[in-house]
């Protein structure tokens, strides 16, 4: 069975990116959500295996939707994006119990490698 | 005490418009003659940064190289308006937040980028800016951009 995914980024150019090389690699991406008050709503409804979360994005950032993601369900494995990829926004990712960052623009084998990561470890 | 002396804002800027757009889109943007009045028929949009870095960010782009850069970065899928306005605003994010990464690493503290933003009006002048001021002019086989960066560091974040 498929491991599924829930998109949380307001670019449909970074969404469609990240579905693009996810499915051809056995994932598949079962929503998107435009904002972080949208994905949370998904989450809850599809409880999907990984979430892929943007941090920059209008209303609420990506930073607190991952933390209310995590109160809902501490076992929620989420992988942060950003074009913001700088040690300290890398602290800040890691202050809200999460291990990874990846950087925009998107790198396949990066986004990949960091699936496989969360798989193992969470 | 904030390394400003070390952060070259004009460099961190420079070098992610020109290598990233040319990575995402394959067009290369030169340098040109720094003219305002010669942009035409022109897109705006903002983009601000907030923390330690406080810097209001206005870029021009000429439709036609906006064009070009959106049906490289969507691979020649067919956009309605509405999408090509936000896939340019994600390629301004996705540059703008690399020039932000590097001076937030030379700083030594991350201030944050905002949601860019599309202005319809492109006379808007943003009132109340306060700062050095850096300005890039750049042109392509596509057509011009301006990117016009105010700032100031605020010493208290």
């Amino acid at each position: 069975m498929k491991k599924t995914i829930l998109v949380i980024d307001d670019s449909p150019f970074a969404s469609q990116q990240i579905k693009d090389v996810v499915e051809e690699h056995g994932y598949e991406v079962i929503d998107y959500a435009r904002n972080g008050e949208e994905g949370i709503e998904k989450y809850k409804e599809i409880h999907p295996d990984f979430v892929i979360l943007d941090i920059i994005m209008p209303g609420i950032g990506g930073l607190e939707t991952a933390e209310i993601l995590l109160k809902e369900d501490p076992k929620a494995k989420i992988m942060m994006l950003s074009s913001l990829c700088d040690s300290g926004t890398l602290e800040e990712v890691k202050s809200i119990g999460l291990k990874y960052l990846i950087p925009k623009p998107l790198d396949e084998d990066v986004l990949l490698a960091t699936l496989e990561l969360l798989k193992k470890n969470g | 005490m904030i390394r400003t002396k070390v952060v070259n804002v004009f460099q961190a800027f420079d070098g992610a418009f020109i290598l990233l757009t040319e990575s995402l889109s394959s067009i290369i943007l030169e340098h040109c003659l720094d003219d305002k009045d010669t942009i035409q028929d022109y897109k705006m949009f903002v983009i601000r940064t907030k923390g330690i870095f406080e810097s209001y960010i206005q870029i021009a782009i000429e439709d036609h190289l906006l064009g070009g850069i959106v049906n490289a970065i969507s691979k020649g899928k067919k956009l309605d308006e509405t999408e090509r306005i936000l896939y340019i605003m994600e390629y301004l994010n996705i540059v703008c937040g690399r020039a932000l990464s590097e001076i937030n690493n030379q700083v030594g503290k991350s201030s944050r980028l905002t949601v860019p933003q599309y202005i319809r009006d492109v006379t808007y002048e943003e009132p109340f800016l306060d700062g050095e001021q850096e300005n890039l002019f750049f042109d392509s086989e596509y057509g011009k951009m301006n990117v016009s960066i105010t700032y100031h560091y605020d010493s208290e974040r």
